[in-house]
């Protein structure tokens, strides 16, 4: 059947009426959906916790001042005073990304960062934004980031290429391991849960075969919880660890 | 981590085959009767394949990707814009402003408390003050006792020893006006007891130095 097939959950499919622009098909679909209801969450969330603003904080306020803290900390842990400019994007990634996480362990909804695509294009944000600030900052310097100091000159040309591939690898590792951890996770959910219900619909006592993927499942759907934040955490990490490269480039 | 979690995907998508099988022997179980849910089942596989392309992951069809990021990019651009000029502000400025009110309080706590040390040092020094003040006063108003004490009681000495010398000076003055006046009288005596008894009469002045040198005879006897 198809709700077993574990890739389902995966399936594009369009809400409405197609949107092709220029011979390019930009529909609304349960992806872009999806997307929409997070980023209306997180306003809800964070407009509703902004607009209070008593000294001493309720518990909605306060869920909006720790998001707010935490990615400052993070910001300033890993890039330092410099990072303040870029707390804006980091903040949206960060935010985007776990809610899209969280989002898809609602049961039915479509988790949107389990797409490559998706998960691609805001690596490829992230990279742009490195490469655009790095030029910004340092001009032709800036190619400096891959000529480290102190290498002698016969190996430069090995060095050179290290660091040119690891930057360009960058965005590849940013947006697989994203998707990656999502798609797995996910599948392996599903196909558990399918063998519970496989058990369960066999008739008989047959159905006591099904306690074990469920009793599993729920382990599943605690550590898929901190999947989800972990990823979100590591792709913001990863984030301001590649602008605070460019940001302080060796002389 | 990631690599058991990739392998265990790897595992768990190898007994998708087996899975499926099962499945539909399930369903062959189930309603072996009726016809209709095979074909059901037959359409749908062949939905699955032609949206999967053969089974793949549906994030390898390229045909959905200009969809996903175009709304990704759209999203993320909303969400930019609000939280970096309105929701984020105004968080930050709400904890610049609990950072402020904080920090003019304790500003405020150590002020006070400065001027409660202040406060306490010049009542310290106010009290030592008094003591000192107080035991001076104590002295000084035990000395002038003493003092007063010492005149009162050196006059009244004086007083006193003026008086026993000059009541002693009576006395001795009574006392000699008496001898004087015994021996008058016992001279007296002796001239009218001449006179009476011998009828010689005796001169008072040679009776009196008569008994005058008996009576210094006394004296120097005694």
């Amino acid at each position: 059947m198809a709700t077993h097939d574990p890739m389902h959950q995966f399936q594009i499919q369009p809400i409405g009426e197609r949107l092709i622009l220029g011979g390019v098909d930009l529909s609304f679909t349960n992806s872009s959906l999806w997307m929409v209801i997070g980023a209306v969450c997180s306003l809800i969330l964070l407009g509703v916790a902004s607009s209070r603003k008593s000294i001493v904080p309720g518990r909605l306020q306060l869920v909006g001042e720790e998001i707010y803290g935490f990615v400052e900390n993070l910001i300033t842990d890993n890039i330092g005073q410099k990072g303040k400019e870029y707390f804006p994007l980091i903040f949206t990634l960060f935010m985007v990304v776990i809610t899209g996480n969280m989002l898809g362990m609602v049961p039915y909804s479509f988790t949107y960062t389990s797409h490559l695509a998706v998960t691609a294009a805001l690596a490829l944000l992230v990279f742009f934004i490195v490469l655009i600030v790095g030029i910004v900052r340092h001009g032709t310097h800036f190619f400096h980031l891959f000529v480290p100091p102190g290498v002698p000159g016969w190996l430069l040309w090995l060095v050179v290429l290290i660091e040119l591939v690891s930057f360009v690898s960058r965005p590849v590792t940013l947006s697989v391991r994203l998707f990656a951890n999502m798609v797995a996770g996910h599948v392996l959910m599903k196909v558990i849960a399918g063998f519970a219900i496989m058990f369960a619909t066999m008739g008989g006592v047959a159905w006591a075969g099904s306690l074990l993927p469920v009793a599993f499942n729920i382990v599943m759907i605690g550590f898929e919880f901190f999947i989800a934040f972990i990823q979100a955490y590591v792709f913001a990490v990863l984030a301001c660890i590649y602008l605070k490269d460019t940001i302080e480039i060796g002389h | 981590m990631s690599f058991t979690r990739y392998a265990s995907a790897f595992l768990v998508c190898s007994l998708l085959p087996l899975q499926q099988a099962f499945a539909e022997e399930a369903a062959e179980v189930v309603h072996p009767a009726e016809g209709q849910l095979f074909e059901m089942v037959e359409t749908q596989q062949e939905e699955i394949a032609a949206h999967h392309g053969g089974g793949g992951l549906p994030q390898f069809d390229p045909t959905s990707w200009p969809s996903q990021i175009f709304w990704m990019l759209v999203v993320f651009v909303v969400l930019y814009t609000i939280f970096s000029k309105a929701i984020l502000p105004a968080i930050s400025g709400t904890l610049e402003n609990r950072q402020q009110h904080i920090d003019t309080h304790i500003a405020d706590a150590e002020r006070l408390s400065k001027e409660a040390e202040l406060i306490e040092a010049e009542l310290k020094a106010a009290l030592k003050d008094a003591g000192q003040a107080a035991s001076h006063e104590i002295r000084s108003a035990e000395d002038e006792a003493k003092t007063r004490m010492d005149q009162a009681l050196s006059s009244f000495r004086e007083r006193y020893d003026n008086e026993i010398s000059s009541a002693e000076n009576r006395i001795s003055g009574a006392r000699d006006q008496a001898m004087q006046d015994m021996n008058k009288i016992a001279a007296e005596l002796a001239a009218q007891a001449a006179q009476k008894l011998a009828g010689i009469s005796a001169d008072a002045s040679q009776a009196e130095s008569v008994v005058l040198s008996l009576s210094s005879k006394v004296k120097k006897a005694a």
